[in-house]
């Protein structure tokens, strides 16, 4: 088949109409979202949305006297209704496939946030990587609204942040929005959020002095991490339990373990763990119910604060017990505060027994939170000291009298 | 004859394992954890296995005609007229409306999650029209394409598997047979259906590849070759995105890719993994659409199938764009059509019995 | 209207493009084939673009099958 000149006058014409130019849209014509915010006020959603200023954050000509970010806020009764309504207040359309975080307000979180989330997991244009934390004791808009240096965009530097310290400190948890939908949904585990807070007052952080000022008045900080019942806050851990929490999620990475020195007890050590295991099982549910965290760990000695032998083998088994007991200590408190103080299974042995004992697991599904509480945990610890740093003891050692 | 072209053996592999491939890919993993849950990968086996099954049975009956095609076997079996009368209402019931869903697919497929507000009817005018003409050039013309587009997949599939490797949880499979056997093989009963019976049409295109009598091997290969990509993205997505998320999302294959994220600096390539199903949607349509005009042709004693090219892809056009009235529909017309397809099923079964009683034909 | 035009630019352009096999099969009954095909297609394509729904085929098969399939 041979097409002539003549044929091309239809196929041209047929191309004006069915060019893929239906929604296109410029760069000029939308306004990048990085970070949203939730918050309930009067049974409205109140929604803010920080979008980021392109004319200021671009490296040759940025113009510095702009703030990096704008925040919108808006009203609706459900949060596409809000957002809808932002183009009245904001200058372009929103646009948030680069939404890098979403804050849900405390109080939101204490009434319950999952009927409002569907449109993030709906709508084509919301990616679920982005992370989820909560505004402890604060408005989702005034974690928004804070400026901040180093990484100008507020939402990246929180999101960077997050990140670093998840992998790095690990008493926060880096959690998507995937992951979210997965614990909301699984019934053998409710959902944890780590929380984000203001040091100082919110309505300064607004303000560009913040940016200029060596030492910002208002900083964002990470705390600890939120326990949820499915989707209602029920209440903080503290960073002993939030450790605890990550080390039997098996989500440490790397982190640092302090312990008392023996040789002088006002001293301490500072272990760097370098890559940990952690396995849960469980015992034949049905005769004898039982389960248990192993926890397996490399780590290096990063810190010497008294005079110790280090080139003793003694010296080094020391060591990793006193280590061994405070990772214990940390996983005995997560695991008291769920099963005693929350009654909740939010270190997920639900999932365990799920996979583990599925005919079990299907009379105690119902009921598992209640369950959980009576079962027995067992905890064991390992861990393995490789490396000494560049030193083998420490100056400390020879300091004159 | 009507189609002179002739194909080889190996280019007649590529064809069906991307035929197999097609439209599946997008949608199966949902289709099959729905049931399944973690057992995907079982009853994906289950599935597999039955379809080779199905797909020696399509052969045997290939060969029992000489390597007739199938309007022609269904004249041989049933008499002229009968068999003609046979023919037309197979390929307008099943082939017809089966080409229709999967034009609609990738439509819907567009605008769900990549052009939102675009017309449907813009989307479906530009992958018509580049099937129709893929038909117009002929089967040697399109199964080289094939061929040519086949390393394409190759590497977008392997990159896709490397860069999700990271993220794969062992334990997301756990545990196996939770619900006994019965899920699991209701599922394998949509895998069966969709895609391998489809693969009926194939009996229009083996009498035009050149050593008709070696293509039961190829058929094999083929098929296993597809469905073995099928199950491996199926798991994959349980491994990766979880049993819930899965069962749950409509496109679990594009959700799959989106999260690719390799040091927050290889992310965002959904776009490009898209190109493998743009390919095998492209190719199961052609594939669909040539035998359907070819069938027409063969029903009507057209001299040439090409001349109904362009007529077939208008109708085409139309009902695919009124065949589901909205995303729910489809999703409740789905085990439905997992029992209409079933029932043409029937026909091939019955040409095979009127075959054994009629004692060796031709 | 618009969609009407079009609809008419569409029949335009496969009849343009089929020129010469047209020419090829003149006073063959090939063509009443062809011109049953897309004429049934025309009357659709007119009947959509004017804005009514036509009814999908779909409706007819669940009709039928959904009360055997209710039996299993």
């Amino acid at each position: 088949m041979k097409l002539t000149r003549k044929d091309l006058i239809p196929v041209c014409a047929l191309m004006l109409i069915l060019t893929g130019c239906w929604n296109n849209r410029e760069i000029e014509d939308i306004g990048i979202a990085v970070a949203m915010g939730i918050d309930k006020v009067d049974n409205q959603y109140v929604v803010t949305v920080q979008l980021v200023n392109p004319s200021s954050i671009s490296a040759r000509t940025g113009d510095s006297s702009r703030a990096p970010i704008v925040t919108y806020q808006e009203k609706g009764k459900t949060i596409f209704d809000a957002i809808r309504r932002l183009t009245k207040t904001a200058p372009r359309k929103t646009f948030y496939p680069h939404l890098k975080m979403l804050v849900i307000s405390e109080k939101l979180a204490r009434e319950g946030f999952a009927n409002s989330l569907d449109l993030l997991a709906r709508d084509p244009e919301f990616r679920s990587d982005f992370y989820v934390v909560v505004a402890k004791n604060h408005r989702a808009d005034h974690v928004l609204n804070v400026l901040v240096p180093v990484e100008k965009i507020a939402a990246q530097n929180m999101y960077s942040k997050l990140k670093t310290s998840a992998d790095v400190f690990a008493p926060t948890l880096a959690l998507t929005f995937g992951d979210l939908l997965h614990d909301l949904t699984s019934p053998g585990k409710q959902p944890v959020i780590t929380g984000i807070q203001l040091t100082g007052e919110p309505l300064e952080g607004e303000k560009m002095e913040n940016l200029q000022r060596v030492n910002p008045k208002v900083r964002l900080k990470y705390t600890n991490i939120a326990v949820f019942k499915v989707d209602k806050l029920k209440g903080w851990l503290n960073e002993k339990e939030s450790k605890g929490y990550n080390y039997i999620e098996n989500n440490v990475k790397s982190t640092i373990v302090t312990v008392p020195c023996f040789t002088d007890k006002k001293e301490n050590l500072s272990i760097e763990l370098i890559d940990s295991d952690t396995k849960l099982k469980t015992n034949s549910m049905n005769s004898h119910p039982e389960m248990s965290v192993s926890v397996k760990t490399d780590a290096n000695i990063a810190e010497v604060g008294c005079s110790i032998d280090l080139t003793k083998q003694e010296t080094i088994n020391k060591i990793e017990k006193l280590v061994e007991k405070d990772i214990n200590g940390k996983i005995r408190s997560a695991i008291k505060t769920a099963q005693q103080k929350y009654k909740l299974d939010f270190l997920g042995f639900g999932e365990v027994v799920h996979r583990s004992e599925p005919k079990y697991w299907k009379r105690v599904k119902k009921d598992w939170d209640k369950e959980f509480v009576n079962i027995p945990i067992k905890s064991k610890v390992r861990v393995h000291i490789h490396k000494l740093g560049k030193r083998s003891n420490s100056y400390i050692n020879e300091l004159k009298e | 004859m009507l189609e002179n072209g002739k194909i080889s053996v190996r280019q007649f592999t590529v064809l069906v394992a991307l035929y197999t491939v097609g439209t599946a890919i997008l949608i199966i993993p949902s289709i099959l954890a729905a049931k399944a849950m973690q057992d995907i990968w079982i009853a994906g086996l289950i599935g597999l296995g039955s379809g080779l099954g199905l797909v020696f049975f399509y052969w045997k009956i290939s060969e029992r005609f000489q390597f007739m095609n199938l309007v022609e076997i269904l004249e041989k079996c049933f008499g002229k007229w009968i068999g003609k009368a046979v023919a037309f209402s197979y390929f307008t019931f099943y082939i017809f409306i089966l080409s229709t869903f999967v034009l609609r697919d990738i439509g819907d497929f567009m605008l769900t999650v990549m052009m939102v507000e675009t017309p449907i009817e813009a989307i479906h005018i530009i992958f018509l029209a580049v099937v129709l003409y893929g038909v117009k050039l002929g089967l040697e013309a399109f199964t080289r394409t094939t061929e040519l587009f086949l390393p394409w997949i190759v590497i977008l599939f392997v990159v896709l598997f490397i860069t999700l490797l990271p993220q794969i949880e062992f334990t997301n499979i756990l545990p196996i047979m939770e619900n006994g056997i019965q899920p699991v093989l209701r599922s394998s009963l949509s895998f069966i259906v969709f895609p391998f019976l489809e693969l009926v049409v194939f009996l229009m295109i083996i009498p035009y590849v050149n050593e008709p009598k070696k293509t039961k091997k190829a058929f094999l290969l083929g098929t296993a070759l597809g469905g073995g990509l099928l199950i491996l993205i199926a798991t994959l997505s349980i491994l990766v995105i979880g049993v819930t998320e899965t069962a749950r999302s409509i496109y679990p294959t594009y959700d799959l890719s989106k999260t690719i994220n390799i040091r927050e600096f290889f992310q965002r390539v959904e776009a490009f993994m898209a190109l493998i199903w743009f390919i095998t949607v492209f190719v199961k349509l052609v594939v669909l659409t040539y035998a359907l005009c070819l069938g027409m042709a063969s029903v009507f004693n057209v001299q040439d199938y090409k001349l109904l090219t362009l007529p077939i892809g208008l109708l085409l056009y139309i009902v695919s764009l009124v065949i589901f009235p909205s995303s729910t529909y489809l999703i409740e017309f789905t085990p439905i059509y997992d029992f209409y397809a079933v029932l043409w099923m029937l026909m091939p079964v019955f040409i095979w019995l009127v075959s054994l009683v009629r004692g060796k034909p031709v | 209207m618009v969609y009407t035009i079009i609809s008419l630019l569409i029949i335009g352009a496969i009849l343009l493009i089929d020129k010469r096999k047209l020419k090829k099969y003149k006073n063959s009954k090939d063509l009443w084939v062809y011109f049953g095909i897309l004429g049934l297609g025309f009357v659709l394509l007119l009947i959509h673009s004017s804005g009514r729904t036509l009814p999908t085929p779909l409706y007819w098969i669940s009709a039928v099958l959904k009360p055997i399939i209710s039996i299993f």
